[in-house]
């Protein structure tokens, strides 16, 4: 491995050497400089390699590559190193590094990248705790701790401990009472691998992915709470019909979920159902029931009981639905500026969307320069929806494909595409987190109409190879 | 009878990636065909060539900062015998990126702070294209009808890591794949041979005349994952059916290989 001194001097010679000086000493000076990072750099991301997610020898070799052309860019565009690196060499080239190895970290595991930037805001602001630096390791634990080292991994903690723990709304109360329980500080790493293997034994599901915004229990928790408040809003048949078979995605009955999140007591929904406490604790495990069962309680016809869930399930949709909106908004960290703020709302671009396509759909066959004159007032709101984007990964890839086909359009839409255009963004409006594959079905029927998703020049890029190939 | 067109890669390529323009010309001449089939060969060489760049560069776009540092990777492309290409796409997204920033409104910046400004607009503009346009090409892949299937065809899955796109392509072991037509077609092969002969010396030709010489010399029509890349257009014309056309935007290098075997051959351009 080389040596300090030879760095050292391998600098002084870039240092001293002015661009228009001995070209070829200071390209040979260059080279050596560039492999000495290699070494360097290879060396600590082999030795980091498990803890920042580097999986393979191509991509160790790919945040390698980007600390040398990033040296290599700094050497050729000024005839002279930056101070930081003829001071120190190996220093620089590891602040690289390790800038490269937590830009892949963040770029492959972006979750778990977000649950320890979460933690070290915790550890940095709530004065319970604290986070410092032992040997090479980031230590964290309770503020009077600090300093000390960081004990192994932790031990086995009883399940229902961690239970508890993930139960707790702020990350601070959360490893605290972790903290408290352990006695002793871990590796901010050890902690993020302990919050991740709680999460996937399922035991702390819900509690990690808190720090997501897209799927926190805390919204979703929020989003039951606001359920149940529309539920108890409903009309009180309409409410029984609805309550006494309503199921989640698995088939349980969602009076579990309202009970274990402490949403709503059994008592309030025993007052819900219009039945006394004991009755409800009688028939708990056959919930949810068939609809015949339920119209034999409340004295009716099976049809009228699917009537009548029927109407309650669109009432709901309908009012929960802002409520999807604002949790979307939320995801996206509105501005602080409460004038911006208030219009910062998705749902009212998208209603407006709405009507400008159907305004579209509606001319398109008649009319079609006023069709075009639509599509030019749908194009800026769909671009300020954009800003959106991060409700959801397909959201985002449907409403790319509409911008882009309204900004390629090569001529006036016709009837079927402007169908297919209110189509998606109608569905848009209806559900914002539709996944990525109902999203490429969507591109999938714009597409099929001859609009493009993309814009023309992205074809080129298949074609990057093409000398490889030896095709005309 | 039904009439069968048979897509090479260049083609495929055309309708999967480029579907709103050179796609368009496929589409209208396949539209008097009865029946449309991909054969296996081209489709391994859609997936490890073309459909391999767009998701290199589309997981450049996510992993880099801003849309210029992806698309310097592409620069840095230039400087291997992939430079033509490489340099032609550069400029092409130079262009559609100043395109895109003159339409920006300037007043969602004001409106809207970083998450409207130009920089961060553009790069997921440019991603979200990049991954519609595989993600689409991949699930348009699924509805064709496949001719010789290879085994290694059979593994591959495009999946995501996080944000990343990956290619798991499946690595033919070493003279055990099976499939290849080649096995049946020994007088084919002799045919092709003469025919690749009376053509233009080139890398590609006299490494695919050396497989085919190789081929007739042995009984073993195994061949090799090296063997079955040189042996390309080969592969594509031994898998057109009888009575098949063959639809190709490469006439000078099939035009010999489907002589050579009676078959029919259109250049939809």
């Amino acid at each position: 491995m080389a040596s300090r001194s030879h760095s050292r001097q391998g600098v002084d010679e870039v240092a001293a050497a002015p661009e228009t000086e001995e070209p070829s000493k200071r390209e040979r000076t260059i080279e050596y400089l560039i492999r000495l990072a290699r070494t360097w750099s290879e060396e600590l991301v082999h030795e980091h390699s498990s803890s920042y997610g580097v999986a393979s020898e191509a991509d160790a070799e790919d945040i390698v590559a980007t600390v040398s052309t990033h040296i290599l860019r700094r050497f050729r565009s000024s005839p002279r190193l930056p101070k930081e690196a003829i001071d120190d060499y190996r220093s620089y080239v590891s602040i690289l590094t390790w800038n490269a190895l937590n830009d892949h970290f963040r770029s492959r595991h972006p979750e778990r990248a977000r649950l320890r930037n979460r933690l070290r805001y915790a550890f940095t602001h709530d004065a319970r705790l604290a986070l410092w630096f032992s040997g090479n390791d980031t230590v964290c634990g309770l503020s009077e701790w600090r300093d000390a080292r960081a004990a192994d991994v932790p031990e086995t903690v009883r399940e229902d401990v961690v239970r508890e723990l993930f139960e707790r709304e702020d990350v601070g109360d959360a490893v605290f009472a972790l903290f408290h329980y352990r006695k002793k500080p871990m590796t901010l790493h050890a902690l993020v691998d302990f919050m991740v293997a709680a999460t996937e034994s399922g035991v702390g599901a819900s509690r990690v992915t808190a720090v997501e915004p897209n799927v926190s229990i805390l919204e979703s928790r929020e989003m039951l709470s606001h359920v149940w408040a529309e539920i108890v809003e409903l009309r009180p048949m309409q409410r029984r019909a609805l309550l006494l078979n309503l199921r989640d995605a698995d088939g349980s009955s969602v009076l579990d979920s309202l009970v274990f999140t402490g949403v709503a007591s059994t008592e309030a929904l025993a007052n819900a159902l219009e039945v006394e406490p004991a009755k409800l604790s009688e028939i708990w495990s056959d919930l949810p029931l068939d609809d015949v069962r339920i119209a034999a309680m409340l004295g009716m016809t099976r049809q009228q009981v699917i009537n009548l869930r029927k109407s309650a399930r669109a009432r709901l949709e309908r009012r929960v639905y802002s409520t999807t909106m604002r949790r979307a908004i939320r995801a996206v960290d509105a501005p602080e500026s409460s004038a911006v703020q208030a219009s910062f709302d998705p749902d009212a671009i998208l209603q407006k969307a709405v009507r400008v396509a159907s305004d579209g759909v509606r001319d398109a066959a008649s009319d079609p320069l006023s069709a075009d004159n639509h599509a030019m007032r749908l194009e800026p709101l769909l671009a300020e929806l954009f800003v959106f984007r991060e409700i959801d990964r397909g959201f985002a890839l449907v409403l790319n494909g509409l911008v882009m086909a309204l900004r390629h359009r090569e001529k006036l839409l016709d009837d079927r595409q402007w169908a297919v255009l209110a189509g998606a963004i109608e569905r848009l409006r209806a559900s914002p987190r539709l996944g990525e594959d109902a999203a490429v079905r969507m591109l999938l029927d714009i597409e099929n109409t001859g609009l493009r998703t993309s814009p023309p020049e992205l074809e080129t890029l298949a074609d990057i190879g093409r000398e490889n190939h030896g095709r005309s | 009878m039904k009439i069968t067109a048979v897509l090479d890669t260049t083609i495929l390529t055309d309708v999967l990636l480029k579907h709103a323009t050179r796609g368009v010309a496929v589409r209208e001449s396949l539209s008097r065909f009865d029946h449309v089939v991909v054969p296996g060969y081209a489709i391994k060489e859609f997936v490890s060539g073309p459909l391999t760049y767009f998701t290199w560069f589309h997981n450049r776009v996510v992993t880099e900062k801003t849309l210029s540092g992806a698309i310097d990777w592409l620069h840095r492309l230039s400087r291997t015998p992939r430079r033509y290409a490489a340099s032609t796409a550069v400029e092409a997204l130079r262009e559609a990126v100043a395109r895109l920033e003159k339409q920006h409104a300037a007043t969602l910046i004001e409106r809207y702070g970083a998450r409207a400004s130009v920089s961060t607009v553009l790069k997921d503009q440019i991603r979200l294209s990049v991954r519609g346009t595989i993600l689409t090409a991949w699930a348009r892949l699924r509805d064709y009808s496949i001719v010789d299937v290879p085994g290694c065809y059979a593994a591959a899955e495009l999946f995501r890591d996080g944000e990343l796109l990956l290619i798991r392509e499946g690595k033919c072991a070493s003279g055990d794949c099976g499939f290849w037509p080649v096995a049946g077609a020994r007088a084919s092969l002799e045919l092709l041979r003469t025919a690749m002969e009376a053509t233009s010396p080139s890398r590609e030709r006299d490494r695919r005349l050396a497989v085919l010489t190789r081929l007739g010399e042995t009984s073993n029509t195994s061949v090799t994952d090296k063997e079955c890349r040189s042996l390309g257009d080969v592969m594509i014309a031994l898998s057109v059916p009888p009575e098949a056309t063959l639809v190709t935007s490469n006439v000078r290098d099939f035009a010999p290989l489907c002589e050579a075997l009676g078959k029919r051959l259109l250049n939809p351009y």
